[in-house]
């Protein structure tokens, strides 16, 4: 359970980031709609737990995110997995060699990333460089990543907006399958209005008054 | 996945930038490893070879030449000695021990030294195999004479005139090897000892009669005197004794060894700050690698931040990072020293001078500990750099 009370961030005196409080149950993804500059990157990432609010709490699972505590990287990266726009896949890394930094960074051992790349139809380019795969076999890359620890939360930053519709219905699929193959709660920051049927939640966020 | 994988994936991505990075570095290192070992083990060495020898005795010319030629035989000797003088210097109170030395040929390079047992007692020479000799014509060798000739107890040779090789052969007077010495690390290795008295059979012939006989017996000559002193209150006043003599000049190895190191000196030092401008700008190298890496990298980082890594962490990767490049560097430094090292040491021991190994020792422990201490001060500021880099502002922008 994702809880988001009374956050808002400024930079200096120009605030960027006004949110109305809203809940999340564990199932209930849940798409950040809004237009451009309205903070859904900002949001997502104080729910990533990179950015701190200047104000405001999230909880999830009853541990309190903000404010007050000062959670280790190691804290945050096991509970919230995140798929970045850009998808950043190191590019001196094979495929299956990206998955296993998230493992290594929070200190999983386990042999999940092998099996996690199979499942999603990446066999054969396991260990190929993220330059020689197509952007859909990144994207599952990334994906596969953001899920390698069993997150609680699983966070997206506009993952269809360079798609065509074919594609950005099936990169939708594959997150909701994603959060079902772990259990965690899908939150996708999106303008993209094809999308937003498949959400039964959504949550709006206005570009905050300057 | 490990850090090891990780930093060396990441230093794969800049070939170009990473090998100019160790290859500097890697010279650096290795003109001080070349340097060091050099320097350490040649004036280590002159030591060794001028102990228990406070005084040359020789014709009146260079001093150091005459130090050269007599204690480290790599030069020509200014002249020669009266016999005379030698029991002149063993009557003086003030004198422990004379050594008469008699150079004028060699055998492949190797000077053929006419002397006393007492040289080789003088560097502690032990016999390796057979006796010492008991009468002229009967030969010594130091250990890399018997090594590199290939001569054994009983061989016979003949020396050749001059102190290198090329001049005329002495065919009619045959030397017997009696005697094949351990090695001593020291000049003596390298000589072939003979008795005083050979060397000027060699060069005497047969008199044709006691006439004759008497004035050769009269002309007899040394080419130096290597004295011991008795007591210390001798090094104020026997080399002015041997100065006032007309034809004799008394030379201390210790002064002349400072003076030959004075001036050699020059040359080291301008290879030691050669050596430091090469670190140096190697560190720059280093410094602009890794920081321009921060701008290549900024996302890559701000994804390990996002995947878990600390501050700390990220900080460590790149200190890590340069650590493995020092290490190469300090590896690939220490092969190319070494393999100068060993270049010279062959190309001394065919000029039949100084001996020195290409090997590891604790000073170059030192250079390797210097290494990675400037490269870990090269990676400080990146490295405290990536690990403050704002992770969501950055992701933000991409």
């Amino acid at each position: 359970m994702l809880t988001v009370r009374a956050v808002t961030h400024s930079y200096g005196n120009r605030l960027v980031l006004a949110v109305a409080d809203f809940e999340l149950a564990r199932d209930e993804h849940c798409a950040l709609m809004g237009s451009s500059g309205a903070g859904k990157t900002t949001l997502l990432h104080v729910l990533a737990g990179i950015l701190r609010p200047t104000a405001g709490s999230v909880t999830l699972d009853d541990e309190v995110l903000y404010p007050l505590v000062e959670r280790s990287d190691r804290w945050r990266a096991s509970r919230v997995g995140v798929i970045p726009q850009m998808l950043h896949l190191l590019p001196s890394l094979s495929a299956l060699e990206n998955v296993r930094l998230a493992q290594y960074f929070i200190g999983n051992d386990s042999d999940t990333a092998r099996t996690l790349l199979r499942d999603l139809g990446l066999q054969a380019q396991m260990h190929a460089r993220p330059e020689r795969l197509s952007v859909g076999e990144r994207q599952r890359v990334a994906i596969a990543r953001a899920i390698v620890n069993k997150p609680r939360l699983l966070l997206a930053d506009e993952p269809t907006s360079s798609l065509d519709d074919a594609n950005a219905a099936r990169a939708v699929e594959l997150l909701f399958e994603a959060a079902h193959m772990t259990g965690a709660l899908l939150v996708v920051a999106t303008h993209d209005a094809r999308i937003r049927e498949r959400f039964a939640r959504q949550v709006h966020l206005n570009r905050a008054p300057s | 996945m490990n850090a090891w994988r990780l930093v060396v994936a990441q230093l794969l991505r800049k070939p170009l930038q990473t090998t100019l990075a160790v290859v500097l570095l890697a010279l650096g290192i290795a003109t001080l490893v070349f340097v060091v070992l050099i320097q350490g083990q040649l004036s280590r060495q002159m030591t060794r070879d001028a102990q228990g020898i406070d005084l040359v005795v020789g014709a009146k010319g260079s001093p150091l030449q005459l130090v050269l030629s007599a204690v480290y035989h790599v030069d020509v000797p200014t002249g020669n000695v009266a016999l005379a003088a030698v029991d002149q210097l063993r009557a003086n109170r003030l004198v422990a021990q004379v050594i008469p030395v008699s150079l004028g040929d060699n055998f492949r390079g190797f000077r053929i030294v006419g002397t006393e047992p007492a040289l080789i007692e003088n560097y502690g020479g032990r016999l390796a195999a057979g006796a010492l000799w008991t009468a002229p014509m009967q030969a010594v060798l130091g250990a890399e004479v018997a090594l590199t000739t290939g001569l054994s107890i009983a061989s016979t040779f003949a020396g050749t005139h001059g102190l290198t090789e090329g001049g005329a052969t002495h065919e009619e007077s045959m030397y017997s090897v009696v005697g094949i010495l351990t090695p001593t690390g020291t000049v003596l290795d390298r000589l072939v000892i003979t008795d005083k008295s050979s060397v000027w059979r060699v060069h005497e012939g047969q008199p044709a009669d006691a006439d004759e006989r008497a004035i050769l017996l009269a002309d007899r000559e040394v080419t130096a005197l290597l004295v011991r002193y008795a007591s210390p209150l001798a090094a104020a006043i026997v080399p002015r004794q041997v100065n006032a003599e007309n034809r004799l000049m008394a030379a201390s190895p210790a002064s002349e060894l400072a003076r030959l190191f004075a001036v050699v000196g020059v040359g080291i030092n301008t290879m030691r700050v050669f050596a430091a401008v090469l670190i140096a700008s190697s560190l720059l190298a280093l410094f602009v690698t890794l920081y321009s890496a921060l701008e290549e990298r900024r996302y890559d980082i701000a994804v390990m931040r996002l995947l878990g890594a600390s501050r700390g962490r990220i900080a460590g990767l790149m200190l890590f990072e340069a650590w493995l490049l020092a290490l190469a560097a300090i590896i690939l430094g220490l092969l190319i020293g070494l393999g100068a090292v060993a270049v010279v040491a062959t190309r001394l021991a065919q000029a039949r001078a100084f001996s020195v190994t290409a090997h590891v020792t604790p000073d170059l422990l030192w250079i390797g500990i210097v290494a990675l201490m400037t490269s870990t001060i090269a990676a400080l500021l990146p490295a405290w750099r990536a690990g403050r880099m704002d992770v969501a502002q950055t992701l933000a922008k991409g």
